[in-house]
Formats: C-alpha cells, structure tokens, sequence
C-alpha cells in the first residue's frame, strides 16, 4: 500500500513538481528577504537566505524619500476610476448585444472581436499623437479613458458570454411590473451580473494597474508617474540604493498578491469562460 | 402570465368591434422601439470609445507606415519606404529574430512546464491544487515590471545569487543581463517564468472536466497512469494545447517589460524585441512613420495567429457539440 503510493515515479514526478515551485517561488521570496535586510547585508558575498538582522529601513526610505506615495495615488485612482466605467460600460453593451436584437448588433460584436485581436502596441503611436492633439499628456484622462476603450473589447465579450445566465423570464416579469428599460436593465439584470462583473473587475483592475508600456509614455512627470514606472525609475537612478527599489517592489506586488490569493475563484472563472467550455 | 394578457386583449378585442386591436398594435410598435432605442443607447458609450481610442488608431497606424512624419507634424506619402528599411536595417531585422527566437523557445517550454504541473496537481486535493495554481500564477499577478525587477537583481553580475551559485559549483560566473551571449536567455527565463501562470490554471481547468468514463475503461483494461496520460489525456487537451501555443505565440511577440527593464534592448540589440524596437524608433527617434511600419509587421503576424486561434476556437466549440 504504502509502497503503491510513494513509488518510484510518485517520487520523481512530485519531486519534480516541488522543484519547480520552489524555482517559481524564490524571486518574490528572495526579494521579500532581501528587502528587510540592512546595506551590508545585501552586498555581502555570501548571500543569507534569511536576513540575520531584520530592519525596516529601506521601506522607510522607499516611502520617505521617493514619490512612492504619490505614485501609490495615481496607480489607485487610475484603476479604480478604469474598472468602474469599464464593468458600467460592458455590462449596458453586452446586455445590448445579447438580449435587445437591434439592426447592426452583430456587425458591433464582430467589429468588437477584430479589435480585441490588435494588440496595443501596434496602436501606441497613433494613440500617442492622439494624446498630443488633445492634450492629455501628464493627466489622468490620458491614463484612463484609452484603459477603459481598450479593456472594453474583452469586458463585453465576457458580458455576451454571460449573458445567456440571465433568464428571460426576468426581464420579461420587470417589463410586465411596469419598468421602462433602464428600469429593467438597472433593477432586474444588472444584480444578477454580480459574479462576472466581480471577475471582470478584478481582471481589469490588475490588467490596468501593471500596463507599463502606456503609463511610461503617458505619464512622464515624477508627479503623474504610477506605481509600476515609479519604481522601475527607481532601479536607473544611480543615488537610489537597491534595498529601497527591493522594498518597493514587494510594496507593490503585495495588494495584488493579496487580492489574488482571497479573490482566486474571480480570476479563474473570468480566464477559464472564453478558454474552457462550460 | 404573458399569454393570459393576450388572450384577454383578444377576447376583448372582439367584444369592442376591433378598437382594442389598434391600440395594442399601438402599443406593441412603440414597446419594440423603444427597446430597440435603448439597446442603441446601451451600446453607444462603448462604440464611442471604441471607434475613438481602438479603431481610429488601429486604422491609422497601418496608414502611418506609409509615410514620414517629420518634427513638425507634416506627413509625407513615401509609399513602402519604410517596410524596405525594415529588411534592410540590421538593428530592426535583429530584433525581429530575437523575437522569433524568444517565440520558438519560450512556447513550448511554457507549454511543457504548464502542462506538467497541472497534470501533477489536478489530481490532489483541493487545497493542495489551489496552492499550486497560486504560487505559478503569482508571476503572473506581480506586474511584469515587479517580476523583471525581481529576476534583475537575482541576475546582477557582481551581487546577484545567480552568479553565487554557479560558484557553490565551481562554475566561473556570469555576465547575464550584460552577457551577449547569456543576455537574451536570462529574457527569455523571465519571459517563461510570465507565461507559464495562465497555462497552469486552464489546464488544470481543463484536465478536471474530462469525462472519466475513457479512463475507467482502460483501467479494466489494465492501463497505468502513463499509458492513460498518453493516449486519453493528450489527445483530449489538444484544443485547449493549441489555444495555449496560440495565446503564448501571441503573448511572446510582444514581449517588451523585460527588455526595457533589464537590458533596453542591450547589449548591441542582442535583447531588443519586435515591440522594442516600435519603442525605441517612435519614443526616442521620433521616427512614427518607421515605428508604425514595425507596427504593421507586428499586426500581420499576430493577426494571423489570432485569426488561427479563432479558428481553433470554433472548431473546438463544434467538437465540444458533438
């Protein structure tokens, strides 16, 4: 019996497995580590896995004498205010496109897929100019409204794939109650989107929060900059000590990290409707 | 409840000689628009946006590579100029390869890698499944600028602990990040090591809905776990392996964070990407007539593996069906 379980291959196979996890483990372990151990800790030649004196001094440096927490403001503002207009949004758009019928719904939908095809980047420039003319350079327009544009591709194809979990008889009862059709889409739809827009939501947030490649082009003041470019800032300047970028990091991956690891079941069910049937 | 009312009205309708008729008709019509209003309504905020900030320039950065904008704005036709200079410039043409090279072995060892944890995780408890999920996914959470931050200073020649253990074993250390021949590798593990979260969760997802009944009966036909992965579970998660290579072709040709994170495209363009080198040209040359023309390439091919994808998907949906 026991020899059955912890066979050979059980062994290697496990083996194997907990290697990996480890190898995928350590970054975050090895700078969570490092973050709390004092300058001369950190350049000594023999690195230790656990900090022999644990210090807070490089989280104090981090949000002393950086712009971290300024940093920390337009990251927050800019996903919240995104993922807020973008669950509004796709949800009146993917109830238009999956209960009302109306002329050129379809044609709406498929333009919306080709879309969601093009990558961003190929977009940049055009999107960059776009910024120019009207403006929007070093504002938290320019950083949220093309967030929210180019999440929406995605956020109404979650919402048309859900959709059909809202019954008809529910709208159909709403309208026979007397409610006009926002009344219906407010009152009837909209809390039982509840689950999907939790999903979409979340994705979204972490989608905006970490999209380097537009917050560095948008927002080059140190006041605009956001979390992600602020930090990564951080490791090309000369003056600014590696035990400070180390504890920005783990700052900046742990709110993440954490609503990961207690809302898990949200991201799984937003990845897995498009990839995996039923 | 609704075809009690009908049926009133037309019990009605007949004792009052047709009057009633009218005004249902009436009332029918403008119900149907309204509703229709309303959906146009519903859908208006997200075609604005859309045509604004995703079509206009979707469109506009094909047409961008026809020309050359200079300093001031001004936009001359010069026709395929640009496209000719990208298979002539050494640095461009470096970066489109580096980026296949990251394309050919960054899929199909995330592909592997993801595919074997799932097999070996789907299977335990559920727990122990949702630890495993988390610690591969967390990669994927921590931004990709935390991540490469993170691999940066693990691969930093003189304090890095890569290099340390490579002296526990006696090897001699390396450049890594500013090696020309360790460089575009350490991208490339990096790179792996991004890609490999969401792979886990679908397979994973995909291994716990396969129906058992295949593998009850090669049980009672004696077959043992290998044998079982082999010829039941392989073929079976082959839509799901081919919409994972698709996502993860996808993925790797854009792959940028790292690059202007850890080595900006260094040393000589021997890390530099499709997407960098887009960055570089339209950031710091101020050529967008060039970067747009990189852009183009970059569309095509990631359009082909889209529309692929979505015929991968379709298929796998009438298979699903049957």
């Amino acid at each position: 019996m026991i020899k059955e379980r912890f066979s050979f291959s059980y062994i290697v196979l496990n083996g194997l497995l907990i290697i990996l996890a480890l190898i995928w483990v350590f970054p975050f372990f090895w700078a969570l580590s490092n973050s709390f151990k004092l300058e001369g800790e950190i350049y000594s030649a023999v690195p230790t896995l656990i900090p022999k004196i644990i210090t807070l001094d490089n989280y104090a440096a981090f949000f002393y004498r950086t712009n971290s927490l300024i940093w920390l403001k337009n990251s927050i503002i800019i996903s919240i205010v995104s993922i807020i207009f973008i669950c509004l949004i796709s949800c009146m758009a993917g109830y238009s496109l999956a209960k009302i019928r109306f002329p050129g719904s379809n044609v709406v939908f498929v333009v919306m897929l080709a879309a969601m095809m093009v990558p961003k980047y190929v977009m940049i420039v055009p999107l960059f100019r776009l910024m120019q003319s009207f403006k929007w350079f070093n504002t938290y327009s320019g950083l949220i409204i093309p967030e929210i544009a180019t999440n929406l591709a995605f956020g109404i194809f979650l919402m048309r794939q859900f959709m059909p979990n809202v019954p008809d008889e529910i709208i159909e009862a709403a309208r026979i109650d007397g409610c006009n059709e926002t009344g219906i889409f407010f009152k009837a739809v909209l809390p039982l989107l509840k689950p999907v827009i939790a999903s979409l939501g979340i994705i979204c947030f972490v989608h905006v929060w970490n999209d380097y490649l537009w917050q560095l082009v948008i927002a080059s003041s140190s006041k605009m900059k956001t979390l992600p470019i602020g930090i990564a800032g951080l490791n090309t300047e000369q003056t600014v000590f590696i035990g400070t970028v180390l504890a920005g990091i783990v700052f900046s991956s742990l709110p993440l990290i954490l609503i990961y690891i207690f809302l898990q079941k949200y991201f799984s069910r937003g990845l897995t409707i498009g990839a995996v049937k039923g | 409840m609704l075809t009690e009312k009908a049926i009133d009205d037309c019990q009605q309708d007949k004792a009052s000689d047709g009057h009633l008729e009218k005004n249902r008709k009436q009332k029918n019509f403008n119900f149907h628009t309204a509703r229709k209003i309303t959906g146009i309504i519903f859908v208006l905020p997200a075609v604005l946006l859309f045509a604004i900030f995703v079509i206009y320039p979707a469109v506009d950065a094909v047409r961008l590579s026809f020309f050359k904008i200079a300093s001031n704005g001004n936009e001359t036709f010069i026709g395929l100029e640009n496209f000719k200079r990208i298979f002539s410039d050494k640095w461009t043409l470096l970066s489109i390869w580096n980026t296949f090279k990251i394309m050919l072995i960054c899929v199909p060892s995330t592909l592997i890698i993801s595919l074997f944890v799932a097999a070996t995780i789907y299977q335990k408890k559920q727990r122990i499944t949702s630890l495993y999920r988390c610690i591969f996914y967390l990669a994927v959470i921590a931004s990709a600028v935390t991540v490469s931050l993170m691999w940066n200073w693990i691969f930093n020649a003189q304090l890095g602990i890569a290099n340390y253990l490579l002296k526990l074993v006696n090897l001699p250390p390396q450049e890594w990040l500013g090696g020309t021949n360790t460089s575009l590798g350490c991208i490339m593990v990096v790179v792996v090591y991004m890609m490999v979260g969401q792979p886990v969760i679908i397979y994973t997802a995909a291994l716990e809905g396969l129906s058992r009944e295949s593998y009850e009966a090669s049980e009672i036909d004696g077959a043992n776990k290998w044998q079982q992965f082999l010829h039941i579970s392989l073929p079976m998660l082959q839509p799901v392996t081919l919409y994972i290579m698709v996502i993860s072709t996808i993925n790797a040709f854009q792959t940028f964070v790292p690059v202007n994170v850890l080595t900006q495209g260094g040393p000589q363009g021997k890390t530099a990407t499709m997407v960098f080198s887009l960055y570089e040209e339209a950031f710091l040359n101020f050529d967008y007539g060039y970067a747009s023309s990189i852009g183009t390439i970059l569309l095509i091919v990631i359009g082909v593996f889209s529309v692929a994808q979505f015929k991968i998907n379709n298929i796998r949906h009438q298979e699903g069906q049957r």
